[in-house]
């Protein structure tokens, strides 16, 4: 017999996946027989039926199933949806727990309106007309007078991919406004100069080597799709290597761990990229045809001979100095690591994948140059877009067009879009409250969705102090699923569904592939395959919790009823136009005009595009993407700087001979020097470099009591402030400790349990000492999950995970924050409420944190310089005090290492520079 | 090999790439581009003959729990998920992983048994007899199918009483299942016939394993075909007595080669049997 071996005979490596094998098939669904566990040992027979939708506790948006007895016509459970190509039934704790979240005793159930004084927890139940009707009369006027910019949405969770820009087009506001920059505009920004695309894909799955930067993935959203396809690529050989200063649940699973200090990583990230260039490990083809060599030595380097080569001299001589004995000593690691992790990169090539999101893109001054310097090692080993590598997001998320799409705006609101951060990715929304209080505008109507500055943000009594004056804040609707610290400070509380009560699309990066998910109200789907009638959402859901689709046509249309402001024609329905648009006409249109081989899916189960989606909750588009920026372009003409016009537009580059799709950066290319960078101001920063974070450690007294607070490590079972309505998750994790090594634990004098104050440069708070090694010397660190604070006994947030606290304004300007109580027992008509046995809420540490804008992307730089003391006498564990005029004196201070625009063409902002609703190009100049 | 690994085994992992390497050979000789003549005689379908659920899509699930695609399903291709199978439990065992090595165990005990050895001994043993050039190869496979066969024992000989076959029914499914012409074809018959079997018996090119318009009336075809049918029960009884792991589906097939060689003995050209006795 032969034995001989060919490449494509060897043994198939096979990955075992979860136990689905028994799954019910998706044409069962809706009538599956099942016993009942409850009844166990009894075999008690009952049917359920099974109804996707998505989880929306973190942005992967996980499919799932919502089991629903049929009898009694309640959700059972949650489990995956095996048809979901992303998560492909499997979840994380969180997706399972939406069963918590639905069933919660504290939920909110109705509409609610403040009676007292903003903040003074005095509330009434109002219908939805009523509510509707107030604010939608309030938004009239503001629109009749022009004062749109006075209207603003502030988004924490999104999963509406163009919905809301739809609405705001509509609307003609400029008001989109989202959490990015306390999350990843440092990222962003980085992969943005490099290629347009502001974040990455990788293709975990079939890479070699892996490397992570990130207290992300392994804890974050996208943890669950990312983490399953890591795994896949590890059992398939690949080396995975994690970068975190803490010892995270990935670190753990790495082959190599790598500890530097906080702020050093783009130095090791430089001196893998200086090894490669000395090895020649690099794909010159790739380079030579990708990265924009020519323009650099033109402009850059006019008097050297404009060749490929001469080009690869200047990078070895840009990056002479990033030795990896300089790095490790920089970084404080071992050298030897780092030249490994070089020679697994260089090994791998093609098939090296990579992440970086928060960590030290989002903690650091010039956190964005970490991402920048990792996309670097991406282009040296042309590991872009292959098999096994990295590719531009974009090209692994599918964008459904909407329905009847206003037209552009041409408003630019300086509230979002300050001057002073033209290079800014995303919103500048955590200098919100500086810029209300300098008087750079006002708001009339201010929608929070899903969001809580008060406590997600930094410097939350800063917060509060605007959100209760309502001279800055005229209204705030808080759309919300659950009590919330800002929810507190509403004059509206408008419940809205969690995931299995309200429809929305979505599409993520999980994976080289493109699928389209929906969302959808379990209940009121399943109502209606029994011949039910539901006119809204609410009337199916629990009490009259709504989902935001409806609500917007709803007060889009209560805004305009005569149709005088031009909002009323966006939201008739087609076929009466008499009423508002439903959610089927909507998705309808969707699925059967805008989901590439949708409708052809539908048609071979005799079904419409719109119950396929109802019935699978996800479709795929598209699989295996890769070199998306080979792929040729249809194009008019090429100009004279290669780049290619289709009807005026940019579609193309010529690239040697070839047209193709190229990245979205100016040039098309890979753009190694970013004119952008040098045209705006920062000429020092406009190739891949190393910035000194503003928390260095060789500037700190680190044999005194200084050291580095990393305070944006996540849980893997908790989602920010989404999370604290789900028993399950709040049963796993409920400990906040501050991590600390024994090296500095002994040389301050502390032991696990002790009681510490942490002194930040606003003010301080207290948290209890946890000495381990599983963070390196010199940093501490505390989860961001934890800390929720509710002022009222029974309700203004949850009792499963908030402590209850006083709030003092101790001066004009100072606040303190006291724990009366932790987690206790409670009776409600859910019996597990007496008995809880966990009683630490966590200490709330973000409000002590004063705002640190990076000049560039306009991130938050989370990490903090703190002095670490043993608690005082008097003090609590969980007391915060902090002093707002430090925390704004120190806004003022970041404010001035910016470099406002206008940019070198007189507008305030690159053009082509990805931003939300974005405005008309007339909108961008200066006026 | 007398006995599957077992976590309690010090050469678990040994014994399982072992295996792997046998799987792997015989998916290496079968492959596309190897064995053409044997391989264009394609091997009997079951769709024809399997009502109520289909074998392929069966087996495409299992191996989707392994994130494993099956792309075409011929001999070479199971073989290699076989292989792949037999990799997996010896891994799984090596990291301690008992669900995931018994998961590995049982899949590839349904694939030999249930996907396999049914239809490959028979094509096989076919296709060493019509081919010469492949008749080496195909005894090789054969005998190493039958060898994993006796070391996972998908199908031991029944004593009569036991099991769970159903009256009208054998190891091999229902009895009575499809016409006649269509059961003769396919392996449920109690052989195969190759096309090229087929074009000698009629001495005329045959397309895609059917019978010519008026096949039973040809001179010496219903003699010819009782004899294979008859020889072949034979030769199924006997390998029924050396390969006890298997041997249950051998004596099905002898007895199904002998109901074949049975109505073939009592076949009158062109006469309408659907009154007779049921298949």
């Amino acid at each position: 017999m032969t034995t001989h071996r060919e490449p494509d005979l060897e043994i198939p490596r096979l990955l075992p996946g979860s136990e689905l094998t028994s799954f019910p098939p998706p044409d069962r669904w809706d009538d599956w027989e099942e016993y009942d566990a409850q009844a166990w040992p009894q075999k008690v027979k009952h049917n359920v039926r099974m109804v996707p939708t998505a989880c929306f506790n973190c942005e992967s948006a996980c499919g799932l199933l919502a089991v629903i007895d049929k009898d009694t016509g309640e959700i059972r459970r949650f489990e995956g949806n095996p048809e979901h190509p992303g998560s492909r039934g499997r979840n994380c704790a969180k997706g399972p727990a939406t069963i918590n979240q639905v069933y919660d005793p504290e939920r909110i159930l109705y509409p609610m309106r403040r009676t007292g004084p903003r903040g003074s927890g005095e509330w009434e139940r109002v219908s939805w007309d009523e509510a509707l009707d107030d604010i939608a009369r309030r938004m009239r006027k503001a629109l009749q007078e022009d004062r749109n910019d006075e209207i603003m949405y502030h988004v924490g969770r999104p999963g509406e991919d163009g919905f809301m820009d739809r609405t705001l087009k509509a609307w003609g506001v400029d008001g989109h406004n989202s959490h990015t920059n306390i999350c990843s505009s440092g990222a962003r920004v980085g992969y943005a100069m490099w290629m347009g695309h502001d974040r990455p894909s990788a293709d975990f799955a079939n890479a070699r080597f892996i490397l992570l930067l990130s207290a992300h993935l392994e804890t974050g959203h996208y943890f669950n799709p990312h983490a399953q396809r890591i795994m896949e690529g590890k059992q398939a050989g690949a080396k995975l290597v994690t970068i975190d200063p803490r010892l995270s649940n990935t670190a753990s699973m790495s082959d190599i761990w790598l500890s530097p200090y906080p702020g050093t990583e783009a130095a090791m990230l430089l001196a893998i990229a200086r090894l490669l260039l000395e090895w020649d490990a690099i794909d010159r083809a790739f380079v030579e045809r990708w990265v924009n060599w020519e323009q650099t030595l033109t402009e850059v380097y006019p008097d050297r001979p404009c060749t490929f080569s001469e080009f690869i001299e200047v990078l070895k001589e840009t990056y002479a100095s990033y030795t990896p004995e300089w790095a490790a000593e920089e970084a404080g690691i071992d050298a030897d690591r780092l030249v490994e992790v070089a020679k697994g990169i260089a090994e791998a090539g093609h098939r090296f994948a990579s992440h970086t999101w928060r960590s030290a893109g989002s903690g650091n001054l010039g956190g964005w140059q970490v991402a920048r310097t990792l996309w670097f090692l991406h282009v040296l080993t042309g590991s872009v877009g292959t098999k096994g590598g990295t590719s531009p997001s974009a090209w692994d998320k599918f964008k459904p067009t909407h329905w009847n799409m206003p037209p552009t705006h041409n408003r630019w609101n300086e509230l979002l879009w300050p001057p002073e951060y033209p290079l800014a990715h995303h919103e500048m929304s955590i200098l919100l409250p500086y810029f209300l209080k300098e008087g750079r505008g006002k708001l009339d109507t201010y929608f929070t969705r899903v969001y809580n500055p008060v406590w997600t943000n930094p410097d939350g009594f800063s917060w509060i102090e605007v959100l209760t004056d309502e001279d800055m804040v005229g209204l705030h609707v808080a759309l919300t699923p659950t009590w919330s610290e800002t929810a507190w400070y509403a004059d509206y509380v408008l419940p809205m569904g969690v995931s299995a009560e309200r429809h929305d699309t979505h599409s993520y990066e999980t994976h080289t592939g493109q699928w389209l998910g929906f969302r959808q109200p379990v209940l009121r789907v399943a109502g209606e395959r029994d011949g039910k009638v539901y006119d809204r959402t609410y009337e199916a859901n629990p009490g009259e919790v709504w989902e935001e689709t409806e609500f917007w046509f709803d007060l889009s249309w209560r805004i305009d009823p005569d149709g005088e402001l031009g909002i009323k024609q966006w939201f008739q329905s087609p076929n009466d136009p008499s009423r508002p648009i439903s959610v089927d006409e909507y998705y309808g249109w969707m699925f059967d005009n805008s989901v590439p081989g949708l409708p052809d899916k539908a048609a071979a189960q005799g079904i419409t595009p719109l119950e396929f989606m109802r019935k699978y909750g996800a479709v795929e588009v598209e699989k295996d993407i890769y070199e998306v920026h080979e792929r040729p372009v249809a194009y008019d003409d090429v100009g004279m700087n290669g780049i290619a016009r289709r009807q005026g537009q940019s579609v193309g580059v010529r690239v040697h001979s070839d047209v193709v799709t190229g990245f979205k950066s100016p040039s098309k290319k890979l753009e190694w020097w970013s004119k952008t960078m040098h045209e705006w101001g920062w000429p020092d920063q406009a190739i891949p470099s190393y910035l000194k974070t503003h928390v260095y450690w060789r500037d700190m007294d680190m044999a005194g009591n200084e050291r580095i607070l990393l305070p944006i490590f996540r849980l893997p079972t908790l989602i920010h402030t989404r999370s604290g309505n789900a028993k399950y998750l709040y049963e796993i994790s409920h400990g906040h400790p501050l991590w600390i090594n024994p090296i500095d634990a002994d040389a301050l004098g502390l032991d696990t349990g002790d009681l510490v104050r942490i002194n930040t440069d606003s003010g301080h708070f207290v948290i209890r000492a946890w000495r381990t090694d599983g963070i390196r010397p010199g940093v501490v660190a505390a989860s961001h999950h934890l800390g929720r604070w509710r002022l009222s006994d029974d309700f203004g947030n949850e009792r499963w995970s908030s402590a209850l606290v006083d709030i003092t304004k101790t001066g004009t300007s100072t606040w303190m924050m006291r724990q009366k109580k932790g987690i206790e027992p409670f009776k409600s008509d859910d019996p597990d409420s007496e008995r809880i046995w966990w009683r630490d809420a966590g200490v709330h540490q973000n409000l002590t944190f004063p705002t640190h804008p990076d000049p560039v992307s306009g991130m938050h730089a989370w990490h903090q310089r703190v002095r670490i003391t043993r608690a005082e006498p008097g003090d609590q564990y969980g007391d915060v005090v902090v002093d707002t005029s430090k925390s704004f004196e120190v806004y003022k201070e970041w404010l001035a290492k910016t470099k406002p625009g206008p940019g070198p063409d007189g507008t305030r902002r690159p053009i082509w520079l990805d931003r939300p609703v974005k405005p008309t190009p007339e909108a961008y100049r200066v006026r | 090999m007398t006995t599957s690994p077992t976590s309690s085994s010090l050469d678990a992992v040994a014994r399982s790439n072992a295996e792997a390497a046998l799987w792997m050979s015989v998916a290496r000789a079968w492959h596309t581009g190897r064995q053409r003549p044997a391989l264009i005689d394609v091997p009997p379908t079951e769709a024809a003959v399997v009502r109520l659920f289909n074998p392929a899509e069966d087996l495409a699930r299992r191996a989707r729990t392994w994130n494993y695609d099956i792309k075409g399903g011929d001999l070479s291709d199971l073989a290699r998920f076989g292989a792949a199978l037999a990799r997996a439990e010896g891994e799984a065992w090596a990291s301690d992983r008992g669900h995931i090595a018994t998961r590995a165990h049982e899949d590839r005990r349904f694939l030999l048994g249930d996907r396999i050895l049914h239809w490959a001994i028979p094509w096989l043993d076919a296709v060493a007899r019509q081919y010469p050039t492949s008749t080496d190869t195909a005894n090789e496979a054969k005998r190493i199918l039958l060898d994993l066969g006796d070391l996972h024992r998908p199908a031991p000989a029944l004593s009569g009483t036991e099991g769970l076959v159903v009256p009208g029914f054998d190891g091999y499914g229902p009895l009575d299942d499809a016409p006649f012409e269509t059961m003769m074809l396919s392996v449920w018959g109690g052989t195969v016939l190759l096309n090229g079997y087929l074009a000698d018996l009629f001495d005329q090119p045959v397309e895609g394993r059917r019978l010519p318009d008026g096949w039973d009336g040809h001179p010496g075809t219903l003699p010819a075909l009782h004899a294979t049918f008859s020889a072949s029960a034979l030769r199924w009884d006997e390998l029924a007595l050396s390969r006890q792991g298997s041997a249950q589906l051998w004596r099905d097939l002898a007895n199904r080669a002998r109901r074949t060689a049975a109505k073939l003995g009592r076949w009158r050209p062109y006469r309408d049997i659907s009154d007779e006795e049921t298949w």
